[in-house]
């Protein structure tokens, strides 16, 4: 187990290495820097800027050096300082805009998780066992309704209907007397009665596919021989779904956990800017607009770190849910 | 109490599908008496592995018993009706590996792939039998070794996927007798498995059934296999029995062409062949069955005069034969053994 850890965070910090030099270059592919879309906004509103100080910004962010090097400048400072390098953009550290944000990220995320398995599990069990019943053929509708409508538009008539039923402001993930305020218990309170919303929404389509996906398991499963042995041992049938087919179809799920978090980021992308969340999503979306470089860079590091960690959850629990998976 | 620990009546299972009705089992009887074999062979979809889980009244939908007895000797001289018992009720989950156990075809997959051989086996133990966790893990460990598994304590962390085929089946069997049953269904238990492990199985099982003293029923298509164990003998064709007696009558004076073409098509050393012989034509479709005799079109002995809707004959003292000419095929019926 020890060998099977070790070799796998290696693999995963070689993953995010290859990672971090792909997404770099990515991001520098497109024509021109931030400076120059900088200037082009600075120009349509008819400033002029002069021309020393856009040469003293090109050297600040070392925009003028061959990509290695600017690269080889922004790693050095991730590993030996942590430090993602300036927004250019909003003049800060990135750190300081990231840190709440991918918080928050990971909060949205996980609730939703927690959303679609505690509905999509235990319907997908029963849709299977009841197959061609009525609830099966109820919850299929359903299903199917809820990975047709997209979700940005699922997001404007929760908001609509929250604001005009309700009387809540759905915006964001705070009210407006707690955005700015220091954490407390008042202010967790205030996020849990936002949170529903994203939760809702991002976890709409992904429930109805993961329902899918857990009836089709469960089908394969549940006539299998030693479903039958457990019915012929005696068993209730409750006991015997729970504990045979369901415990070998989840299984497709742990391994799946990976992928979860850059799912949520880049999927709700869209909810999250017409919600107004304040996750990664829209913060990424906007650096990438302005080629914000470092911005994005860490965002996309980041989300891919996350990535290589949950896979690397996932494959662990595997190999400890499922006793098939060698690990020599 | 009498002998007959188990008996069949008139057994109809079908299968209601959207494409029409299946008769899986269209009026079977048979019993079955304490601590000996009963064979019941036939080809693939002849009804024998769904009279099995009838016994145990685990059909599953959309198959359903539609009518018939299955009365077991369990405690007394009182039968209890399985067939009319909910599936889903106490009653029947206490008799099922209680009193009647089963093992099936394949042993591969009829263990869980993720659960340990300990957890599956005492899970049923402690099901059935008023014992601790410690008790019922001894109690594995010794039924492990008797069926001749070594290192039984080290097998109960192990996992299906870590056995060999042979190893699997006599895990289940083991499994199987964990609960002392009266009768144990085995669903062709060594067809899966390589020659030289079914033999040994096939000893096994002997041997077991003379120390626990259960009886046992014995699917098979193999009747080369049923000489080996079985005292009597069901041969089943498309959900009916074709012929039924003890083993010796069926292998010396079968009585029904299907029985008989079985028995030509089992290869022999004593009688050099070129080819061997097979039944001819294929199992009909089960959603369009045949009119009459449900063998005709496969039977060399067919008389349109006389072979309309055969009924199940008694030609012998425990000798039935579903065939209207069961004299004329077989010359070796002497007129005596007929009923008058």
């Amino acid at each position: 187990m020890f060998q099977f850890l070790m070799r796998r965070s290696l693999a995963a910090l070689a993953t995010i290495w290859v990672i971090s030099i792909v997404s770099f270059v990515i991001i520098q592919l497109p024509p021109g820097d931030f400076l120059t879309t900088y200037m082009a906004n600075l120009r349509e509103m008819g400033e002029r800027v002069p021309e020393e100080q856009i040469a003293a910004m090109r050297e600040r962010y070392g925009l003028g050096e061959p990509m290695f090097v600017q690269y080889y400048k922004w790693m050095r400072g991730i590993i030996q300082d942590g430090d993602f390098g300036r927004s250019m953009e909003w003049g800060v550290p990135v750190s300081m805009l990231l840190w709440d944000r991918i918080g928050l990220t990971v909060m949205v995320g996980l609730s939703s998780i927690l959303f679609v398995w505690v509905v999509a599990i235990p319907v997908g069990v029963y849709s299977a066992t009841h197959q061609y019943s009525i609830l099966d053929y109820l919850f299929t509708f359903i299903g199917f309704l809820g990975l047709a409508i997209p979700n940005f538009l699922l997001a404007l008539v929760l908001m609509w209907i929250g604001w005009s039923v309700f009387g809540q402001n759905v915006g964001g993930l705070y009210s407006p007397e707690y955005s700015n305020a220091p954490w407390s218990i008042g202010k967790f309170i205030d996020l849990l009665s936002h949170l529903w919303i994203p939760m809702l929404i991002v976890g709409t389509s992904w429930t109805a596919g993961l329902i899918r996906t857990m009836r089709a398991n469960m089908l394969d499963e549940i006539n299998q021989p030693y479903v039958e042995t457990a019915r012929a041992k005696g068993l209730t049938e409750w006991r015997l779904v729970w504990k045979y087919p369901v415990r070998v179809a989840l299984n497709p799920f742990i391994s799946t956990v990976g992928y979860a978090l850059p799912q949520i980021v880049g999927g709700v992308l869209i909810t999250a800017v017409v919600l107004n969340l304040p996750t990664i999503g829209p913060l990424l979306l906007r650096a990438l607009l302005s080629q914000d470089m470092f911005m994005a860079g860490a965002i996309v590091m980041i989300l891919s770190i996350l990535t290589v960690i949950g896979t690397l959850i996932s494959d662990i629990l595997l190999a400890v849910f499922d006793p098939r998976i060698r690990l020599e | 109490m009498s002998d007959v620990l188990l008996e069949v009546n008139d057994l109809h299972v079908s299968f209601f599908l959207t494409e029409g009705i299946v008769r899986a089992v269209s009026g079977v009887s048979f019993q079955i008496e304490r601590g000996k074999t009963l064979g019941i062979v036939g080809e693939s979809g002849c009804g024998k592995s769904v009279t099995a889980r009838a016994i145990l009244n685990m059909v599953r939908p959309p198959g359903r018993i539609v009518s018939g007895e299955i009365n077991y000797y369990g405690q007394s001289d009182t039968p209890i009706d399985l067939a009319k018992l909910d599936p889903h009720g106490a009653e029947i989950r206490r008799i099922r590996w209680g009193e009647i156990s089963m093992i099936f075809q394949e042993p591969m997959t009829s263990l869980s792939p993720v659960h340990t051989i300990g957890n599956q086996m005492i899970e049923a133990i402690r099901l059935h039998m008023d014992m601790s966790k410690q008790d019922a893990a001894a109690h594995a460990v010794g039924l492990l070794a008797r069926v001749g598994l070594a290192q039984p304590e080290r097998l109960l962390t192990r996992y299906r996927h870590e056995l060999s085929g042979g190893m699997r089946q006599r895990v289940m069997i083991a499994m199987a007798l964990s609960c002392n049953p009266k009768l144990l269904i085995a669903d062709e238990p060594t067809t899966a498995v390589d020659v030289t492990t079914q033999a040994q199985i096939l000893n096994l099982m002997r041997d077991l059934q003379q120390e626990f003293g259960m009886a046992i029923i014995f699917i098979t298509h193999a009747l080369g296999v049923i000489a080996e164990v079985a005292d009597h003998v069901v041969v089943m064709y498309l959900g009916e029995e074709a012929e039924v007696a003890d083993v010796d009558t069926i292998y010396y004076k079968a009585a029904h062409p299907y029985t008989q073409a079985l028995l030509r098509s089992i290869p022999r050393h004593d009688i050099k062949l070129d080819r061997l012989e097979t039944i001819e034509g294929n199992v009909p479709d089960p959603m369009n069955m045949p009119d009459g005799c449900k063998f005709h079109p496969r039977c060399r002995h067919y008389d349109p005069g006389k072979c309309a809707n055969p009924a199940l004959l008694q030609i012998g003292e425990q000798h039935w034969s579903r065939c209207a000419r069961a004299h004329e095929i077989n010359p070796q019926l002497s007129r005596t053994e007929q009923p008058s």
